[in-house]
């Protein structure tokens, strides 16, 4: 048996005997009212994707999946494609189950893919990437006081991200992949 | 490894823009700052929250130990000023709540800006918090961080038409054109039903009656109002009226919440000023913690007893001062807006 707070990405729940994993989900903890998991879930078997709440008082039984450590190679027009650096066996995904984690991956990126059986079901990026912003508009002065204290930066792969205004171009910098937010420089 | 100084001036300078501008819009409309105990002996009745809780004692010849609390929300302390007399305040307090999954907007300690001003109701408090939320967050439409943050693109409504405006959603009012009523204390069996009619996984037999209410909105209510962009969601069904009053005519509890897209922002209310009412709540309440095997802290019965000098209508609210930095930031993630970020300690 297993929390509702125990809901990760590519996480497998087992409701009523039906497989379904889990592809984005949100821990909700409201000011008054009970706390639960909002989560968008879809069916191993038929592909049907459902948006699901589960209280976090709730249990659930989860499903046994494998880790696999492989590296993303390349994608085309519906999948991508990643390899194990060891045995070199690759595995492809389609595009829908790596979902909005898409705009994240560059050449070379480790990520943990997801197995149930011998079928790749997600993806798990790390919790932080580091990038290079390859541009950015220099800060001008006067943007703190007008309330202006994120710019956009475009970084190697063509991701948009907002980062603070001291930010320059050729500076590498950590990527939150849960949310997309900028993190912090990272020293050259 | 430490974040930079460029990484850690500019967090502290978020929450120092943030605070500032929270005190200058308050005083410019007359409300006095007020500071309130952390650690009380009735730190909350809420039942889902749970009170860090610490036994304080006192050497010497009277030697003993008390078992306090740390507080959920400095409303306890705030309504006894009222009750002394005070008309409009305002304070930001640490606040505590233990027993929370760890998740990306959420923190075991965090900032609550609590208000109040005796005489108004809940319909002028939106209007207030409204300005106040824009006031903070300074909202432009060119420049506004606010926009990078919790929805991407330029406006918060997609098209950019409800910029500067906040869209009333009336929770009675949404739950009635779905389901068919407005639903009260007395009516678990309909909600029940309505679970099973629109495929709502089945409450528990002992559910109350305000969770399977929320369960019945999060699910098939939730999706269809929370692409409006910023809005309040207002007019809460009774058997949802935490602390807030009951209309007159009975049908809603005047209780609203702000939104940016899913981030909540605050609880406002016209407070409930009926002590005998305040008791029942609290007593229920306690019950509720006790089912749940949660501790039970005592009623503050001096609360009870001030709320009698608080006049009808009064106005209330609650708002994360930490999220609102995360809009002023435009971040996701309540570790990307503090010194030390909450992920890394606990």
């Amino acid at each position: 048996m297993a929390s509702p707070n125990d809901i990760k990405k590519g996480t497998v729940i087992n409701l009523n005997g039906d497989l379904w994993v889990v592809t984005t989900f949100q821990r909700v903890s409201p000011g008054k009212g009970s706390s639960f998991v909002r989560t968008r879930i879809k069916s191993l078997g038929t592909g049907k994707v459902v948006e699901n709440n589960f209280k976090s008082a709730e249990t659930l039984t989860f499903e046994t999946v494998n880790n696999r450590k492989m590296q993303f190679i390349y994608s085309d027009a519906d999948s991508i494609t990643c390899m194990d650096g060891q045995t070199f066996d690759q595995v492809m995904l389609s595009k829908d189950m790596v979902g909005d984690d898409m705009k994240f991956l560059k050449e070379g990126l480790d990520v943990t893919v997801i197995m149930h059986g011998d079928k790749a079901i997600s993806i798990e990026l790390p919790l932080k990437i580091q990038y290079t912003i390859t541009q950015t508009e220099p800060a001008t002065k006067g943007d703190t006081a007008s309330g202006n204290v994120l710019k956009d930066a475009t970084v190697e792969n063509g991701m948009i991200i907002r980062v603070p205004i001291f930010v320059k171009e050729g500076d590498n910098v950590l990527v939150n992949t849960e949310t997309g937010d900028y993190v912090e420089r990272v020293a050259r | 490894m430490p974040l930079s100084r460029s990484d850690l001036e500019f967090r502290a300078q978020l929450w120092n823009t943030a605070t500032s501008r929270i005190r200058e819009f308050f005083c410019a409309r007359g409300y006095v700052e007020v500071v309130t105990p952390v650690v009380v002996k009735s730190p909350g009745m809420e039942p889902n929250l749970s009170p860090l809780a610490v036994d304080v004692h006192t050497e010497g010849l009277q030697a003993h130990s008390t078992r306090m609390g740390l507080i959920t929300s400095p409303e306890y302390s705030m309504k006894k000023l009222l009750g002394g007399g005070m008309q409009k305040i305002f304070t930001l307090a640490p606040v505590f709540r233990d027993r929370e999954a760890p998740g990306n907007r959420w923190s075991i300690e965090f900032t609550m800006l609590e208000w109040y001003h005796q005489g108004k109701d809940y319909r002028e408090l939106m209007t207030e918090t409204g300005e106040l939320i824009d006031f903070v967050l300074n909202v432009d439409r060119e420049l506004s961080p606010i926009y990078g943050g919790v929805r991407r693109g330029r406006g918060v409504g997609g098209g950019g038409e409800s910029e500067g405006v906040w869209l009333r959603i009336s929770y009675v009012d949404e739950f009635e054109k779905t389901f068919g009523f407005v639903p009260h204390d007395d009516d678990r069996e309909r909600l029940i039903d309505a679970c099973k009619e629109f495929n709502v996984a089945h409450p528990a037999v002992d559910e109350p009656v305000h969770e399977i209410i929320d369960r019945l909105f999060q699910v098939i209510i939730w999706p269809t109002i929370v692409t409006r962009g910023r809005f309040m969601l207002c007019e809460y069904p009774v058997p949802c009226a935490s602390l807030s009053k009951v209309s007159a005519d009975g049908r809603y509890a005047e209780r609203f919440e702000a939104f940016v897209g899913e981030l909540e922002l605050c609880n406002g209310f016209t407070e409930l000023t009926d002590a005998a009412e305040q008791r029942r709540r609290f007593i229920l309440e306690g019950e509720e913690r006790r089912l749940a095997k949660k501790e039970v802290f005592p009623i503050d019965d001096e609360l009870l007893d001030r709320l009698k000098s608080v006049t009808s209508p009064t106005y209330g609210n609650a708002l994360g001062v930490d999220r609102l930095v995360m809009l002023l930031a435009g971040a996701n993630d309540i570790d990307s807006i503090h010194l030390f970020p909450p992920s890394t300690r606990y």
